[in-house]
């Protein structure tokens, strides 16, 4: 288990140098050069190369490159072009609202998902199986701007119940995750299903219905805790992958997340930001995902086999000498 | 067969009363485009009569309510597109919009301008006078207090001089700034390299409000100043600045203008991206006021009963620039002729404006002092047989040979579109080129398109008039379009106009100039272009500062 976390742990070097050279390698073939950014449009040539020499810009781009790694490996992302603050001093905040958002809309999502897809296995092949799809499917399908606005014009101009942005008023915190959450109760819904659908299958729960336990008893103690397996799986992986996928939500609420933090940077051609957020999103997500891997591996033993070998099966024993 | 005749029934029906639906409408447009056209007032050209066209179109326009009259406890939140990187841009050479109009409730400047008759009026001067061409004295009013509580003195004018020149030195809020001295305890006299009598207006802008250097120290120096800017001595005082949230100001009830009031207690600005985001926020009540939404999106809320629509000019004109260096086709006379007989300008107007402005006539904003009217009605007609005889007449090919490139972000896309669409007509080709700001930037700066459109505000005579053809700017490199050429009789010409001291003969200089831009098919002008923003139904009192930004210290609530 120690190895397979200093394995996962070092996983983070070339993901890093992966995200970071795809970045830098954009960076050197877009236009627009970032000491005039920073100096505006009318400074001097002479003054835009005084500050391209101080951000070192004129030095080759391997070196541009080692040294922004050498900085990362002593916390140091950069500063904002824009702003002059370093880039993990804002960053930092942000990631805190994001993290806060993904657990909300990942906890609605996975919530209505599992009810839905437990309802869709009881009731399979009737209609409301059919509808449970079919709402699921909708939620999909509906880009996410498109349902943020409808639900600002629902819960805030017509019924004024909450906040059309910002998250000063902790109202401002269910929309967005309503948005990020309602598009992921699809996967849910088919996962639960499909596990609800092949335990209920299972020979113990003949069994159980053999020695006369009620249906109740059954589908929410025998089958559902096995079911949920593959769904808690599901739920730990969200969770790595929402957290800076709210970039257009937060850009429709309003909300002074990472996601926004980085649309905003792109727009500004603000690269360090850009840099800077790219990476620590990585940092988070493969850490994220890692904690869901071991958390599993704790409390289900049987997901060593999978997880840690990688899904490679286990050597035989050798049989013993005669 | 039973089911399928239900279904073909019901489709049938479904589709009689989308029908039925499309014929409402459609009818209920026409007669809402009657109603609109028989309110319309018969437009000449330009900015007063776009913006009497926006009022006939039954939206409101800005600073054309009176002033408040009463002092409340409430908060007004005004939505801003973007949050500031700074309060105070000065400071540290920023000058973006949403921190101009920040700082602008927060610091007065020496003199002001009265946005509804274009005067000069005093505001932490009460005088000032030329001493020569490059030197403006002011006399400091009586009874100003600071928000550390000192009063205001010459030094903090000759101390924000200094800060202007030297952490704004690369924008125009320093650049034209060589100093300032203390003549007496309420006398400062301020330096400029360039003789223009416009720079006493360029004075009235937000970049050069006066703060004092203990409020400075107090608030940790300039850098930190900038971000935390508890300074200064405008209607309204920095409170917080909640990052990615809100800032909020608080009124400042030791302003020295007692004929001020201040009807909101507090001014909340929040930042929404989106535009329609930012208009729902006022719909629903969580915001007052919807600042800087696009002109076409904010006209489509002209009938909605629970907002206002604000829709005005702002001294600015749309220019379409021709590249007239050697590599260009543009550089020839003739298809520059042609394209300027080929546009159709009303189209463009229509476009531009959301259907509210009108063709501009004149290179300068139909307000300005120095307005001529360079063109006639007629001369603004599409001629396409006329610009095709121009092309047949000079050798240029019509079988769509000739393709020009145009460069512009993705608001102008529909203008170019138009555009397109017309020079189609006499066989030239247009490429749209759409890219973002930086990409524009660097394509602008280096002469890659045939022709691009930039608008200027043309309401005075900055030394930046007409940068696109003055012949340092060229030089320089750092211009955003133009025809990237001039001629020394037209950089002089320019250069007289911008000193000159006589409004009357800068007038007559202006259309001299216009003249020969016209005759040579520099520039085609366009229309005047117009800002929008929602507000909530009782809002009144929507002022603005210069280039048409908002100055949120006069809302007030009707009875």
């Amino acid at each position: 288990m120690f190895k397979y976390i200093i394995k996962r742990i070092l996983l983070l070097i070339p993901i890093m140098l992966g995200v970071s050279a795809i970045i830098f390698a954009l960076k050197t073939v877009t236009p627009g050069d970032p000491a005039r950014q920073i100096l505006g449009n009318n400074a001097t040539q002479e003054q835009i190369e005084e500050k391209r020499e101080e951000l070192g810009l004129n030095d080759p781009v391997l070196v541009q490159y080692v040294r922004y790694i050498g900085g990362v490996c002593h916390g140091d992302f950069g500063n904002s072009y824009r702003t002059g603050e370093p880039v993990l001093k804002e960053i930092l905040p942000r990631l805190k609202t994001s993290g806060i958002i993904t657990l909300g809309a990942v906890a609605i999502g996975a919530f209505l998902g599992i009810l839905l897809g437990i309802i869709s296995a009881l009731k399979k092949y009737t209609w409301i199986d059919s509808l449970v799809l079919v709402i699921s499917m909708f939620f999909q399908s509906v880009p996410e701007f498109v349902v943020g606005l409808v639900l600002i014009l629902v819960f805030a101009v017509k019924l004024h119940v909450l906040p059309t942005s910002g998250i000063e008023n902790p109202l401002g915190y269910i929309m967005p995750m309503l948005c990020i959450g309602l598009p992921s109760i699809a996967n849910y819904t088919r996962i639960t299903r499909s596990s609800m659908l092949e335990v209920l299958g299972e020979d113990y729960i003949r069994t159980a219905r053999a020695k006369g336990q009620t249906e109740h008893n059954i589908t929410y103690h025998h089958a559902l805790r096995n079911a949920m397996i593959p769904v808690a799986q599901s739920v730990g992986t969200s969770l790595g992958n929402s957290i800076g996928g709210g970039m257009v939500v937060e850009t429709v609420f309003g909300v002074p997340g990472v996601g926004k933090y980085i649309v905003d940077s792109i727009t500004q051609r603000n690269y360090p930001s850009i840099l800077g957020g790219a990476l620590i999103i990585a940092i988070v997500l493969v850490v994220i995902n890692l904690l869901v891997d071991i958390a599993f591996v704790l409390i289900d033993p049987r997901l060593k086999t999978t997880i840690i070998a990688g899904g490679k099966k286990q050597k035989k024993a050798k049989p013993a000498a005669a | 067969m039973k089911l399928r005749k239900m279904v073909t029934m019901g489709l049938a029906g479904v589709m009689a009363i989308s029908m039925a639906g499309c014929g409402s409408k459609a009818s209920d447009t026409s007669s809402n485009g009657a109603a609109a056209s028989s309110n319309a007032v018969v437009a000449t050209s330009g900015q007063a009569q776009a913006d009497a066209n926006a009022q006939a179109a039954g939206v409101m326009t800005a600073n054309t309510d009176p002033a408040n009259t009463e002092v409340t406890d409430k908060n007004i939140t005004i939505g801003l597109a973007s949050e500031p990187s700074a309060i105070w841009g000065a400071g540290n050479g920023t000058t973006e919009n949403e921190e101009q109009i920040v700082s602008g409730a927060i610091l007065d400047t020496l003199v002001a301008k009265d946005q509804k008759t274009g005067d000069i009026i005093p505001e932490l001067a009460t005088e000032w006078n030329w001493t020569d061409g490059t030197h403006l004295q002011f006399t400091l009013r009586d009874g100003v207090t600071m928000t550390d509580g000192s009063p205001l003195t010459a030094d903090d004018v000759v101390y924000s001089v200094n800060v202007w020149k030297t952490a704004s030195a690369t924008s125009d809020t320093g650049r034209f700034l060589v100093g300032a001295t203390k003549d007496a305890d309420n006398k400062v006299t301020i330096e400029y390299n360039i003789a223009a009598p416009a720079m006493l207006e360029m004075m009235t802008m937000t970049n050069f409000g006066i703060v004092s250097e203990d409020e400075v120290n107090a608030a940790g120096g300039l850098e930190a100043a900038c971000k935390n800017p508890v300074m200064g001595c405008g209607k309204y005082k920095f409170k917080s600045w909640n990052q990615g949230q809100n800032i909020v100001l608080e009124r400042n009830d030791n302003y020295w203008n007692k004929d001020y009031k201040g009807y909101y207690k507090t001014i909340t600005f929040t930042f929404t991206n989106d535009a329609a985001a930012r208009e729902m926020a006022v719909e629903s009540g969580d915001a007052q006021v919807a600042y800087d939404m696009p002109v076409s999106q904010a006209a489509t809320f002209k009938d909605n009963d629970a907002v206002q629509t604000c829709v005005y000019t702002f001294g600015q004109v749309a220019h379409l620039w021709y590249n007239m260096t050697d590599s260009h086709p543009t550089k020839e006379l003739a298809l520059r002729q042609a394209i300027d007989k080929a546009l159709d300008f009303d189209a463009i107007a229509q476009v531009g404006t959301a259907g509210f402005g009108k063709p501009a006539l004149g290179y300068f904003e139909d307000d300005s002092p120095y307005y001529n009217q360079t063109y006639t009605a007629e001369e603004r007609a599409v001629d396409v047989d006329g610009a095709k005889k121009i092309l047949e007449d000079a050798g240029i090919a019509t079988d769509g040979s000739v393709e020009l490139t145009a460069i512009g972000l993705q608001d102008v896309n529909p203008i170019y579109t138009v555009m397109q669409e017309n020079l189609s007509k006499i066989g030239i080709t247009l490429k749209i080129n759409i890219t973002d700001t930086p990409t524009f930037v660097q394509d602008a700066f280096g002469g890659n398109y045939d022709i691009i459109m930039v608008g200027e505000y043309t309401a005075e005579r900055y030394p930046t008039l007409l940068c696109f053809m003055q012949q340092a700017t060229i030089d320089s490199g750092f211009v955003i379009g133009g025809p990237k050429t001039t001629t020394p009789e037209i950089d002089s010409a320019i250069t007289q106009l911008i000193q000159e001291t006589d409004t009357a003969k800068a007038k007559e200089e202006a259309g001299a100039l216009e003249k020969t831009m016209k005759d040579q098919c520099i520039v085609s002008n366009l229309y005047p272009e117009m800002k929008a923003s929602i507000l909530a139904k009782n809002l009144k009192g929507y002022t603005t500062r210069e280039r048409g930004f908002l100055d949120a210290t006069n809302f007030y609530e009707a009875e």
